[in-house]
């Protein structure tokens, strides 16, 4: 363990923590919109800029990324911190003014109208989706192309993805909701990735599954078992339970015996 | 043919040297990037021929060699041994020069460089005053070696500095003495070299491998003293790494050459491979038991590829975005090993101090900043070219003594240095010592060693909108208020060019450039305010003119001012009219001519080819009255 | 202009096969299927991503990433203007703004005719002789509008494969 004063407060926290994860155990929040405690630190959007001073001397780090040390001093609120908070919301703001959560987020920073010119961009490149593709889901489907003011997240070429497994994770973790998934009977199109996904359906009763890239990846992992991917959970339920019925001479239901699911099909 | 000792080198050098007749001729021609644009090639070309048809090609020898640095006077051709200087030299002189030079040991008067200051014709190359003020350390070399011949490196003593660290210092005492010579990094960060290398050697490395990184991803416009010496010496810098290499524990180099410098990956690569042959790299070097090998890499075209952590994701195959530098790339660099990275001209410096010693080495310079420094000195100068000065020379002995001064006798404005993350110094520090802590202390910084001098005609608020500009194109997307925050402040500044800025646009830049500068996560976003806040600093007027008066005294932002044709000096020759691309000039033969200003775009034709100086400019109000 | 399909790749897979199929060498290998192709063709870059088993969408980003990368075809003349400082205060702009009318592309495009492609380089580091461009990497120093007019009739009427002399 290790000492640390964060905003006057003395602090116990273990090695190599953020200083991010440090100030969270103990109740103090930083100010985050490219970070997400199931990714890898990102360092985009500059929000959780914090003072630190040591020994040698003060600088100004980011929070999400910056490991904690011994006796070190850090400060999450000082009038240059909420300066540049308000300055990168700002930025933001005039790059994306109707998306709801930059609006909220600079509204609590008092700031209403920017002082720069309005476009109408819906991505804010916190890079988030990107990197759960990568990190989490591992099909890298998408990825930042161009570079500068001009940078813009896409399948390659704007195609569809062919390794788009359909999971919806970049949907799930946009903080503006600009990325959307839409489901029809066959399939999920994802936009703006211009990205449709044919949906598999359960090889018993025939409801949505999820993508063919999915299920047979899923297969794949599975080897010897790789039927229980074609099936959806309740028809998996089933066959587990007739099985153990089976082994336990106790009757089961099957599915269509079963009140809950005759219902639904009368709907 | 392996050299595998320290002796075998010191007899192929002197076998080297007892081979040259020091009385015979050689005709030195300079082929550095700048004399090449300039047809040196076809001046080899003729003097090849002229030679042989003279049957004389045996007797005089003609050598290409890199970059003299006077490149204002390109294409150059020394003579040696005795150093004769002719300047501007054509295909069409080579007879001339043979036949009186050569053949009669007379000199061609019309080629010598005449200086300025006295009017004196100067014949010998010591004697010039652009070089006669500089301490050419490293530079002067580039004028004797041809740096696709071997053996003229051998000759000035290259590779003995090597040969006496690997055989005669422990790699510990290779980075005390580099430690004691308080050489700083000459990229532009200033780092005590030394103290990079002992934290390279001394960082932990689970397999043991560490890396030598050459930076020479030259990108501040306006500089080229990287690529000359690349292009001109390429063993110095192979020498230099190999002499790292040895202090910090690696086996490993590469050089990270930018896209947009053939000439020197050329070169480089040729000069591994010839140092390889010669075992001076690759394995059991000089029969030393240490292997060492370099690679070299090309960029891609992007700026921010000079930043460390950004040219060693470019190593990797990967996009060159800049990461947090919190932990340091000498402890997890290149591949996440420790990894030593020095800019061209530090690693250029090194076997110079292996060779004459640090306490030799820290007598030049001043407290805080030792040796020498190479600037490209450009812009409006009448010397324009390579200068090499012991740091603490002032900034107005290299422009003026050295620099020649500003041409047509235009008045100085400012000398711009340290690139887009530097500033701009104007006429009342000019006696400021070059060093990187004085530099700093004005707002600007050495950065890696472009000085881009201005004069009236430059507007400073353009100067600052160009480098924002170069900026926005550069930076990577990454971070916000980098990618966004100079977006919007060269809208500001393209706004206040047009005419367009309003009362509270400097304070907003300053306001912006504050926030930028604390949270951007690179040295380019940091330093991205620089030039912006340096203008501002000392040409404020300048910003008032453009936003209170909508007036660009300098005459550059096109919508204030215009273009006017002065009725008392206009010849009516008529070459204006011929040219402009709007018809925007009417006029009769030999009557004064006419500006239409409704038509004309600004595009600067006339002006700059009117021979009477009759197409002025004026302030729009002024002009339009 | 061949169309994506026909695009022979035995030349990528030798390119990538010099380098030992390694994806730290993924930089230098775009930059030779460049000098091959004269630009990044799509199939090109398919074949590298699989053969160096990194994603495509991570070779998009490299190859949008570096100015020295295009995924469009470029033209048969290659023409850099510089903008590096000492050119920029030397006038460059000016000319750059002639080169664009001339050719009626503007820097960063493709003539119609894929004739020129008209770039803009930060440096190309040969400042006595700003301001500089560049065509097919032959150095054109000292340009003046004038010049530069001159310098561009030269590449256009030789492609209209007459013999016209300039008169001036």
């Amino acid at each position: 363990m290790i000492n640390l004063v964060i905003d006057d407060k003395r602090i116990e926290s273990q090695e190599d923590l953020t200083i991010l994860q440090a100030a969270k155990q103990n109740g103090i929040d930083i100010p985050t919109l490219c970070h997400h405690d199931a990714l890898e630190p990102y360092g985009a959007c500059r929000l959780c800029t914090v003072e630190v001073i040591t020994k040698k001397r003060r600088r100004f780090v980011t929070a999400c990324n910056y490991i904690v040390r011994d006796n070190m001093e850090i400060n999450t609120t000082l009038p240059e911190l909420t300066a540049l908070r308000k300055m990168i919301l700002e930025l933001l703001l005039a790059k994306c003014p109707d998306i709801e959560i930059i609006k909220s987020m600079a509204k609590s920073y008092d700031i209403d109208k920017p002082r720069f010119k309005l476009e109408n961009k819906e991505c804010i490149l916190c890079g988030l989706c990107v990197r759960v593709c990568k990190e989490i889901i591992g099909a890298s489907a998408i990825g930042v192309v161009e570079r500068g003011a001009d940078a813009k997240i896409d399948t390659p070429f704007h195609l569809s993805s062919d390794i788009c497994t359909g999971c919806g994770a970049c949907a799930a973790i946009c903080p503006t909701g600009m990325i959307q998934l839409r489901y029809t009977n066959d399939e999920v199109e994802i936009q703006p990735f211009n990205t449709i996904v044919k949906l598999r359906r359960c090889a018993s009763c025939g409801s949505g599954l999820a993508s063919e890239a999915f299920v047979s990846s899923v297969g794949k992992k599975l080897g010897d078992l790789s039927t229980l991917a074609l099936l959806c959970n309740d028809c998996k339920k089933e066959r587990k339970s007739l099985a153990l019925a089976k082994s336990t001479n106790y009757a089961a239901r099957t599915y269509d015996q079963n009140p809950i699911h005759r219902a639904k099909r009368k709907t | 043919m392996k050299l595998t000792s320290p002796e075998e080198l010191e007899q192929l050098r002197t076998s080297i040297l007892d081979a040259i007749d020091p009385d015979k001729l050689s005709i030195t021609i300079c082929s550095g990037t700048g004399c090449l644009a300039c047809g040196c090639e076809a001046l080899v070309r003729a003097f090849e021929k002229e030679l042989k048809e003279k049957e004389i090609d045996k007797k005089v020898d003609i050598k290409t060699t890199g970059c003299h640095g006077f490149c204002e006077r390109g294409p150059i051709t020394v003579i040696r041994p005795k150093g004769i200087f002719y300047q501007k030299v054509e295909p069409e002189d080579v007879e001339e020069i043979i036949s009186k030079t050569i053949i009669s040991n007379r000199i061609v008067e019309r080629l010598l460089y005449v200086d300025p200051a006295t009017g004196k014709q100067i014949t010998y190359e010591k004697d010039v005053p652009f070089y006669a003020l500089q301490t050419r350390l490293i530079l002067g070399s580039n004028g004797f070696i041809n740096p696709e011949n071997m053996d003229d490196y051998f000759a000035i003593g290259g590779y003995s500095a090597l040969s006496r660290a690997l055989f005669q210092m422990k790699p510990e005492q290779v980075i005390t003495e580099v430690i004691n010579s308080k050489l700083r990094g000459r990229g532009g960060g200033g780092f005590p070299t030394g103290w990079k290398w002992d934290s390279c050697r001394s960082a932990e490395s689970e397999d043991g491998t560490r890396y030598v990184i050459c930076n020479a991803d030259e990108g501040d416009p306006g500089a080229y003293m990287d690529r000359s010496v690349l292009e001109g010496n390429p063993h110095s810098i192979l020498e230099g790494m190999t002499i790292g290499a040895y202090a910090v524990g690696s086996n490993i180099g590469f050089i990270y050459v930018r896209n947009e410098y053939p000439l020197a990956v050329k070169n480089v690569n040729a000069a591994i491979s010839r140092a390889r042959s010669y075992g001076l790299l690759g394995q059991n070097i000089l029969g030393s038991g240490f292997d060492f090998d370099i690679e070299v890499s090309r960029g891609g075209g992007a700026f921010v590829c000079g930043e460390s952590t950004a040219l060693m994701a470019s190593l990797e195959g990967r996009v060159g975005r800049p990461r947090a530098k919190y932990v340091h790339t000498v402890q997890k660099g290149l591949h996440d090993k420790p990894s030593n990275l020095n800019n061209v001209e530090t690693w250029a410096n090194v076997p110079l101090i292996i060779n004459k010693g640090a306490q030799w080495y820290s007598k030049i310079g001043t407290e805080g900043s030792k040796g020498t420094k190479i600037f490209s000195l450009v812009g409006k100068i009448n010397n324009t070219g390579l200068v090499e000065v012991p740091m603490g020379m002032t900034l107005r002995e290299i422009i003026y003594d050295i620099g020649g001064g500003i041409p047509g006798n235009k008045e100085f404005k400012a000398v711009q240095t340290g690139g887009p993350s530097g500033g701009c110094i104007p006429e009342h520090l000019m006696d400021l010592p070059v060093d990187f802590d004085e530099l700093t202390k004005v707002g600007s910084m050495m950065g890696s060693g472009g000085m881009i001098v201005m004069d009236e005609d430059t507007c400073m608020v353009d100067v600052a909108r160009y480098f924002l500009s170069f900026l926005k194109d550069e930076s990577c997307g990454k971070c916000i208020p980098c990618t966004e925050g100079i977006k919007r402040m060269l809208e500001i500044l393209d706004s206040i060019c047009k005419g367009q800025g309003k009362e509270g646009d400097i304070e907003f830049l300053e306001e912006i450039s504050q926030s930028i500068m604390n949270s951007a996560l690179c040295a380019l976003g940091t330093t991205a305010p620089n030039p912006v806040l340096s203008t501002i600093k000392y040409f404020r007027d300048e910003y008032e003119a453009h936003i209170r008066d909508k007036t660009c005294s300098a005459g550059v932002c096109k919508d204030l001012f215009e273009y006017f044709i002065d009725d008392e000096l206009c010849t009516g020759c008529g070459r204006c009219r011929k040219e402009c691309p709007t018809n925007a000039i009417s006029g009769d033969k030999k009557e004064p001519h006419n500006i239409d200003m409704k038509e004309c775009m600004k595009c600067g034709a006339c002006f700059s080819l009117c021979r009477f100086n009759a197409v002025r400019k004026g302030s729009v109000e002024g002009v339009r009255s | 202009m061949q169309l994506t399909s026909q695009i022979p790749l035995d030349e990528v897979d030798n390119i990538v096969d010099s380098y030992d199929a390694d994806k730290q060498y993924l930089i230098q290998i775009l930059q030779d299927i460049t000098s091959e192709y004269n630009y990044l063709p799509e199939q090109c870059l398919r074949r590298v991503s699989k053969r160096l088993d990194v994603p495509l969408s991570e070779v998009l980003e490299v190859a949008t990433f570096y100015k020295a990368f295009s995924l469009k075809p470029r033209g048969k003349h290659l023409i850099h203007v510089c903008l590096g400082t000492a050119c920029h205060v030397r006038g460059v702009p000016q000319i750059l703004d002639r080169i664009e009318r001339t050719l009626n592309i503007k820097a960063g495009q493709t003539s119609d005719d894929l004739m020129f492609t008209l770039e803009t380089v930060n440096c190309v580091g040969a400042c006595a002789l700003g301001p500089v461009i560049v065509i097919d990497g032959q150095y054109h120093g000292q340009m003046t509008q004038t010049k530069v007019t001159k310098l561009l009739e030269k590449y256009t009427s030789a492609r209209r494969g007459k013999d016209e002399t300039d008169k001036s």
